[in-house]
């Protein structure tokens, strides 16, 4: 049996986690090198699933470049051993601004983690969204 | 200023956050087995107005009558502060409640939540 996740671990992912945030908040894309492996995927819902780290910076920088400004609140979160790394389920509120509009997405985060030369990151993130508020037409949607 | 009689180790930091953490989740994804891993049998739970059930499966019991009405919700844990004196804990956490109903109206409930050491699984 796996040996459990040690504080340590735990520290280091709950820092990939909130690194997430703010790379997507200061729209600054070499960030998410320290947040996703080269070969990652994403299932992002509606905003797609890139295939590879170049294509996840792509497809975030599609939906947050036309925005004002966005802050993704990264709250309630678990994280446990599986065999080939780590799983963390985590909460994320995101606040989208537009023109003074505001959208707001709130869902989970379902993360699959490896450990790579020391470090954890990233081998493919789901995003599945629980609500949303204010104006859709902030990031362009009819709902 | 008191002098800190048990000082915590980070594995038990980690475990206590687990815990409210776990809760939000197993009231969130209405799965009330992961309670299990939250609350001992003989757990007691204040939730203010709407009941103060004894034992674990009363607490089960109410929450999914709680959550029944709700198409969706999202317990977001924010801050937290644990304190250990020897045998138990004590922790203090924030919490942001989300709840979608099948009306128009979303709530948005602000609240804290307490737990010590003895009525949580987590705690030693």
């Amino acid at each position: 049996m796996a040996e459990p996740l040690t504080p340590e671990d735990r520290w280091e992912i709950s820092d990939l986690l909130a690194r997430f945030g703010f790379a997507s908040d200061l729209k600054d894309m070499s960030m998410l090198d320290e947040v996703f492996v080269s070969e990652a995927t994403g299932n992002f819902g509606p905003a797609g699933a890139p295939e590879g780290l170049d294509a996840i910076k792509a497809t975030i920088l599609l939906v947050l470049d036309p925005l004002d400004a966005t802050q993704h609140s990264i709250t309630t979160s678990l994280a446990r051993r599986t065999p080939t790394g780590a799983h963390a389920r985590t909460y994320f509120v995101a606040h989208h601004v537009l023109g003074g509009e505001v959208f707001s997405v709130a869902g989970t985060y379902e993360d699959e983690l490896t450990q790579r030369d020391g470090k954890w990151l990233l081998t493919h993130r789901t995003i599945n969204p629980t609500w949303t508020g204010g104006n859709p037409a902030v990031l362009g949607l009819e709902l | 200023m008191a002098a800190l009689l048990n000082p915590l180790m980070s594995e038990d930091r980690w475990e206590i956050s687990d815990t409210p953490a776990r809760c939000a989740f197993a009231a969130d994804t209405r799965d009330m087995g992961m309670l299990d891993d939250v609350f001992v049998p003989e757990a007691t739970c204040d939730l203010g107005c709407a009941g103060e059930p004894h034992r674990r499966d009363a607490v089960k019991a109410l929450f999914l009558q709680l959550l029944e009405t709700d198409d969706a919700t999202q317990r977001s844990m924010t801050t937290s502060l644990v304190s250990a004196t020897p045998g138990r804990a004590l922790a203090r956490t924030s919490g942001h409640w989300n709840g979608n109903r099948p009306a128009p109206d979303r709530i948005e409930i602000a609240s804290g939540t307490d737990a010590s050491g003895p009525a949580t699984k987590g705690a030693r």
